[in-house]
């Protein structure tokens, strides 16, 4: 089993103009791996896994060319991918049971149902699960919370997890658990992980390969290991080297990328990381370069040297 | 805001020329020519006393978007400052406050304006008073609500800290947020308002005669429905329309807030100039 | 206990549940002290209330000796004006309605500059002490990075000439890339203007990194930092 991405490429029309939110994005995941795409806000790390499944927020129109193919056809939602979402108590509806609407989820009836939804929510780990099925969101933790999330994403047994941010609104302590849980059900159910985040951290701990994205573009991609031990693109060793240190001196100044990512209002002639790269040559501004090996940069590959 | 802005600005237009486009003078009368039907003097012929019916129509634009407007505005300024007195003040002070505007507010306003019409008697200054005194509290409502959500957000608290006084950031910054929602609500507001001003006068409480207003000359003409239906048609027509242009300039406001996906035919444009 | 602030014993409860629990600490001038602790420790409770968003209902919030709590009226925005705070999310912290420059202005105006020229002439070294380019004035906070943003809130908070500025996850809503800008400017802030500051977050490694002094909060009480990654 097998997901692609190939020459994916997701244009946004907002109310002016147009945003080239993801420009030739391609990856692929097989069964039992996790794969993270790493990116600051505005990377189109979120959209350009979203969009080709169809899920865009309300009221955005978009262009979604290129495919995304489940071992050579478009995934169904839900049965062979399931997605959990960024913010848990957004998700869901206050007003309502945790259980009902995991239920809702299973696509079963009444006490199948019932029953179906506190399977899955013990199949996550939370610890008395018929509670937790007759809470309203709000009585639970935002940790139980993202794993009723997941939960409900089970529900129809996909192959696939997209997980999209699944920790970033979590306190640190909670945020292990609901790794934990994402390990562990990959493990049990032998699941795809999509993991799409921008926190290292977690990359580091979950991703068995990594694609880092910068302005709708990938920019490294590979296994884990090599990347975050030998990162070859300079905003890899960037974004890596601006973690700080548990070791660092008290009062040393912090290590960063100077500027902003660019605007993608406009298609982006060269690499679009120039502006901000402490390395560009001339022919980053100009040319666009392509993934080699796993590193899409001008300097590292010497094409243009 | 431009379905409004089109709105607003042809009737105004209409309230600021109509009497000088008039042929005749609005009580002008001619009892050699009455309840005439439509001719090259009179476009819209005559009622019962001679009077020009394009001349009194014309006249009366200006009574009755004058009045709308003088309407809304009291009832926007007193609404507005109720809801941020209210809201800033809190506890005892926004109690008492939303209470009284919750009982207003589930009294019809015409009921309302006709309680204190009947105490104040009949006139139109005295119909603009009552018409204001029962339109405000759904703008201290709205403005409550706006500014009770908005004095939380950390650029206001930012401004607190800055040492600035209540007075302050209400101008500066609560009143200008509030603007917005109210006006596009004033929008819809004034169809109802129109129709509000139009049937006092109706009932012979708001514009008196012989001043012309669209209502009020409905209403005396009536007893000419079946010889001279266009004594009636016309004011009836002007004020329908004025009421529809108010609807749905306020509805076209209100769709523009809610964000939704591109027709097919404008996606194919925005399309285009993405790839040129 | 003295310093620049101090904070003596401060309890805030909200209906029955107690935010903060009997928090002292000070502050010299020119110190960074670092706070951390999990969201809901009450750390921005305590953030609010040195600043004077929220009252406490016990305990006081003294600066060079004067009790910030019994203040009122004139004398109160008077002096509260020297502790100033950095919020965490830099797009609701700056109004959309106006540019950067009218932004930076409204501190200046409020505390009684007159003159327009000196007004603007002050705005061009805000933004310069953050730095950013005097060109940004004229823009509005959409067309700004969140990097951008959160130095203009800083840059706000300066305008007052604090004594005292209070970060509350000052870098959490930005990108990783463009945290080290904003946590550089408070470094350099401390050196240039001898500001004291508040640095309050959950990311230990970061606090650690930049401050003189670290305490942790857990339950609304203050504890050592040692204990509190322990219980990580």
């Amino acid at each position: 089993m097998t997901l692609v991405a190939e020459h994916l490429t997701v244009r946004l029309y907002p109310a002016k103009g147009v945003v080239h939110a993801v420009d030739d994005v391609s990856w692929r995941l097989h069964a039992g791996k996790t794969l993270a795409i790493v990116g600051e806000s505005g990377s189109g790390k979120t959209v350009g896994t979203l969009a080709p499944l169809g899920l865009l927020p309300p009221g955005v129109s978009a262009d979604v060319e290129g495919s995304l193919t489940l071992d050579g056809a478009p995934p169904v939602l839900g049965r062979e991918v399931g997605v959990v979402f960024q913010d848990p108590p957004s998700a869901l509806n206050p007003l309502r049971r945790v259980g009902s609407q995991v239920a809702d989820a299973t696509g079963l009836r009444r006490r199948a149902a019932r029953e179906r939804a506190i399977e899955l929510l013990e199949l996550v780990g939370l610890p008395d699960p018929v509670r937790a099925a007759d809470a309203y969101p709000h009585e639970l933790s935002g940790g139980m919370l993202q794993r009723a999330m997941i939960a409900g994403a089970l529900a129809g047994e996909p192959r696939v997890l997209i997980a999209d941010e699944p920790t970033t609104a979590l306190d640190p302590s909670m945020q292990d658990q609901v790794l934990d849980v994402l390990a562990e059900l990959q493990a049990r159910l032998a699941l795809a992980l999509l993991l799409i985040t921008h926190d290292i951290g977690v990359v580091k701990r979950m991703a068995d390969d990594i694609a880092v994205m910068y302005a709708g573009r990938i920019v490294e991609y590979g296994p884990a290991a090599r990347l975050v031990h030998a990162p070859e693109h300079p905003y890899t060793q960037g974004l890596l080297a601006a973690i700080p240190a548990a070791d660092a001196a008290p009062g040393t100044r912090f290590v960063g990328l100077e500027g902003a990512p660019p605007e993608l209002t406009q298609r982006i002639r060269g690499c679009a990381f120039a502006p901000r790269c402490p390395l560009a040559i001339g022919a980053c501004r100009t040319d666009r370069p392509q993934l080699v090996d796993g590193v899409s940069c001008h300097v590292r590959t010497g094409v243009a040297a | 805001m431009k379905g409004v802005a089109i709105v607003v600005g042809l009737f105004a237009l209409l309230a600021l020329l109509g009497p000088e486009l008039a042929p005749y003078a609005p009580d002008d009368d001619d009892l050699e020519h009455i309840l005439e039907g439509p001719s090259a003097a009179h476009l819209l012929g005559t009622d019962e006393i001679g009077r020009d019916q394009l001349s009194r129509m014309l006249h009366a634009a200006r009574t009755s978007l004058s009045t709308v407007a003088l309407v809304l505005a009291g009832a926007l300024s007193f609404g507005v400052l109720v809801g941020s007195i209210a809201a800033l003040r809190g506890g005892i002070v926004d109690e008492v406050l939303m209470r009284i505007t919750d009982v207003a507010l589930a009294v019809p306003n015409l009921v309302i304006a006709l309680a204190i019409l009947g105490f104040m008697g009949a006139g139109t200054t005295n119909m603009v008073f009552a018409l204001m005194l029962a339109a405000w509290p759904a703008y201290a409502r709205l403005s409550r609500t706006l500014i009770v959500q908005i004095k939380r957000r950390p650029y206001i608290e930012a401004v607190q800290l800055m040492g600035a006084r209540r007075t302050w950031i209400l101008r500066r910054h609560l009143v200008p947020a509030v603007l917005g929602p109210v006006l596009v609500y004033a929008t819809a507001d004034a169809g109802f308002i129109v129709v509000s001003v139009a049937t006092l006068s109706f009932l012979g409480l708001g514009v008196q005669p012989p001043t012309p207003e669209w209502g009020q000359m409905l209403v005396s003409n009536l007893q000419f429905m079946e010889t001279r239906p266009e004594l009636v048609v016309f004011p009836g027509l002007a004020l329908t329309l004025l009421v529809i242009g108010f609807n749905f300039a306020g509805e076209r406001v209100a769709l523009d807030r809610v964000p939704r996906p591109l027709s097919k035919r404008a996606l194919a444009r925005r399309r285009k100039e993405a790839l040129a | 206990m003295n310093g620049r602030l101090v904070v003596d014993d401060v309890h805030v409860r909200f209906g029955d549940v107690v935010a903060v629990d009997g928090v002292s600490l000070d502050l010299a001038p020119g110190e960074i002290l670092g706070l951390v602790g999990d969201s809901g420790c009450g750390k921005t409770t305590l953030a609010r209330v040195i600043v004077g968003l929220e009252q406490p209902q016990a305990g006081r919030v003294f600066l060079d000796g004067e009790d910030l709590t019994a203040l009122r009226g004139a004398r109160r925005r008077e002096v509260r004006r020297r502790v100033q705070l950095v919020f965490q999310d830099p797009e609701s912290s700056l109004s959309p309605r106006l540019t950067i420059g009218q932004t930076l202005e409204e501190p200046l105006l409020v505390a009684g500059m007159r003159s327009r020229r000196e007004r603007v002439k002050r705005v061009t070294e805000l933004l310069e002490l953050v730095g950013l380019p005097a060109t940004l004035a004229g823009r509005r906070p959409r067309a700004l990075s969140g990097g951008q943003r959160q130095r203009i809130g800083i840059a706000r908070a300066l305008a007052s000439k604090p004594d005292v500025l209070v970060c509350d996850e000052p870098v959490s809503s930005l990108d990783a890339s463009v945290r080290a800008q904003v946590m550089n400017v408070l470094l350099d802030l401390r050196d240039e203007l001898d500001v004291s500051v508040l640095l309050i977050a959950h990311d230990h490694d970061l606090v650690r990194q930049a401050s003189d002094r670290v305490l942790a909060m857990a339950a609304g009480r203050l504890g050592s930092p040692a204990q509190a990654l322990q219980r990580r």
